[in-house]
């Protein structure tokens, strides 16, 4: 639907019911202020989960200096994850591409603790533990930063798409947020125990 | 099993089973003889009470009846003393050899972790006029600092049986009182007030469970509350929210327990975090398991949750033979299944940075 048309929808609605008291009128202010307070319940959470993508953004140079000279054969894999920090930086707010990356940096960042494994000297070293964890807790509250969000887009999304909230949605250029998708790896394995072996 | 423990039960077994010979020997003249006297006494003592306001030389027997009645009720129940020393002597024991960390009390509960957890003040445990608990074991199970025991709500009931039987009452001696008052009227003498039962109410246990406090496994400050709706009635649910406008709701993915549960929390961002999809599941299997559905909250860092269950945790049957160590395994098993409620959270699994 079309913002002309919404608009004109709305106004014959609004002339029909007019007589009844100007029924309509409150109808879409409440409907208008639910919209804006469920896009900005989005917001609040999109912004919630870009601090954590930023905190890990951060723990990233650290991690790679931290082990690239231990992990002399990954190379091809930190190479890739500086690659990916930089195109991540590039990108901006909450579009799917960038949704997409970060999953990306999520799954090579877990391929980087399990091939750990099978470096003893890192798993002995206490300040390797350390990060490990920080690195572990960031991804945790990043799984929890992104249900928060995506369940605030599911209630927007489902707003805007419903009668009669769609008619005021197209007027007001409320668009669909996209969803934060989760990696395949974490939807088989929410739990973070088997990346790092705590 | 492990060496020591099994020595110790072996030996234990032996003495366990003489001890309950000779107390099974004096548990039917007990309940046979002693506890009907004890009763037949106490009700003569009664009546000879008020039967020696007429006469009194008879008091001399009322008080020969007391002495008798405080006798009988000196002598220990034999059922009950084998309880007291399997709960008393042996489980601590038995605890300590299984894990030097725990440490088992069999009555009592932590009034602070109650109160803590904030299961209590919510919804239909709100209404509970007393609690008591009982297997109180505390300790660490896979470094996670623990506590269990077993818990019963009690509340106040209306009786409608004794309520109506009450007014039944009332309604008979009604016409005896009016007679009684109408002569008393007439003679100058004692009027008689009307009986009134009124309602009776009595204390009924309401709910029975399993309370676990455990140190959750994230570093998190707030609260989160996972309360059934079907413990929640719209009274509770008016009031949780004009008495704790700070909490709000929030949904989770899954199905079942979004159907199942209020879910009430100081910070959605929070709530996700102590609310994994491991927890959810770990939750998820216990109510498809053991048919239940459990109550929990996360706060200050901790996890608690009730299981309500009928289930008697460490019970003990006079009847039942002890035969060697193998009597002590369903204890075993009771001890280890509260391991097993700990491992199945993977509260071991640190996830949190600060130590």
């Amino acid at each position: 639907m079309n913002k002309p048309l919404a608009f004109l929808i709305v106004s014959i609605i609004v002339l029909i019911t007019l007589p009844v008291f100007f029924i309509t009128i409150p109808i879409l202010i409440i409907i208008y202020n639910s919209l804006i307070r469920k896009r900005n319940q989005v917001d609040y959470a999109f912004s919630a989960i870009d601090v954590m993508l930023k905190k890990r953004s951060d723990l990233v140079p650290n991690v790679v200096a931290s082990v690239n000279k231990i992990m002399t054969h990954e190379k091809e894999l930190f190479e890739q994850i500086t690659k990916l920090r930089s195109d991540i930086a590039s990108q901006e707010g909450d579009s799917k591409e960038r949704f997409e990356l970060e999953n990306q940096m999520s799954q090579l960042l877990g391929q980087i603790n399990v091939t750990m494994e099978n470096y003893p000297e890192i798993k002995s070293n206490e300040n390797m533990i350390l990060l490990q964890r920080t690195l572990n807790e960031t991804e945790e509250q990043i799984g929890a930063s992104r249900r928060m969000y995506n369940a605030a887009v599911v209630n927007f999304n489902n707003s805007i798409q419903t009668f009669p909230n769609n008619l005021i949605a197209t007027i007001a250029e409320h668009k669909q947020k996209a969803y934060f998708e989760a990696t395949e790896q974490e939807r088989t394995n929410p739990s973070v125990k088997n990346l790092f072996g705590a | 099993m492990n060496p020591t423990l099994e020595e110790t039960l072996t030996e234990a077994g032996k003495k366990l089973e003489s001890k309950r010979k000779k107390l099974n020997f004096w548990n039917k003249p007990y309940r046979f003889f002693i506890r009907p006297l004890s009763f037949l006494v106490g009700v003569g003592f009664s009546v000879g009470v008020v039967v020696g306001f007429f006469l009194p030389p008879i008091l001399l027997w009322v008080l020969g009846l007391l002495i008798v009645f405080i006798g009988l009720n000196s002598i220990n129940n034999p059922s009950e003393l084998y309880d007291f020393h399997i709960r008393e002597k042996l489980l601590p024991e038995i605890f300590k050899k299984i894990n030097p960390d725990y440490h088992y009390e069999p009555y009592g509960f932590d009034a602070d972790a109650l109160k803590n957890s904030g299961i209590f003040n919510k919804s239909f445990f709100s209404n509970h006029t007393f609690i008591t608990g009982e297997d109180l074991v505390k300790g660490k199970i896979d470094d996670v600092s623990v506590q269990f025991n077993e818990v019963r709500f009690y509340k106040k009931k209306v009786n409608i049986d004794r309520t109506i039987w009450g007014f039944i009452l009332t309604i008979v001696l009604l016409p005896f009182v009016i007679i009684i008052n109408i002569i008393a009227l007439f003679t100058d003498g004692v009027s008689v007030e009307i009986p009134f039962f009124g309602i009776v109410r009595d204390e009924v246990g309401y709910y029975k469970g399993l309370f676990m406090q455990a140190d959750f496994h994230k570093h998190f400050s707030g609260e989160v509350y996972m309360i059934p709706k079907k413990m929640t009635g719209l009274r509770d649910k008016i009031s949780t929210a004009i008495i704790e406008p700070h909490l709000e709701k929030f949904n989770v993915e899954n199905d079942q327990i979004q159907e199942l549960y209020s879910l009430l929390c100081s910070n959605k961002q929070m709530a996700y975090y102590i609310l994994s999809p491991k927890i959810i599941e770990a939750i998820q299997e216990i109510i498809n398991v053991e048919k239940v559905t459990p109550v929990a909250t996360f706060k200050r860092g901790k996890m608690y949750m009730t299981i309500p269950w009928e289930k008697d945790y460490f019970s003990v049957n006079l009847k039942e033979k002890v035969i060697g160590k193998e009597y002590f395994t369903k204890y075993i098993n009771e001890i280890e299944s509260f391991q097993k409620i700990i491992q199945h959270f993977n509260l071991d699994q640190r996830i949190w940075s600060k130590v």
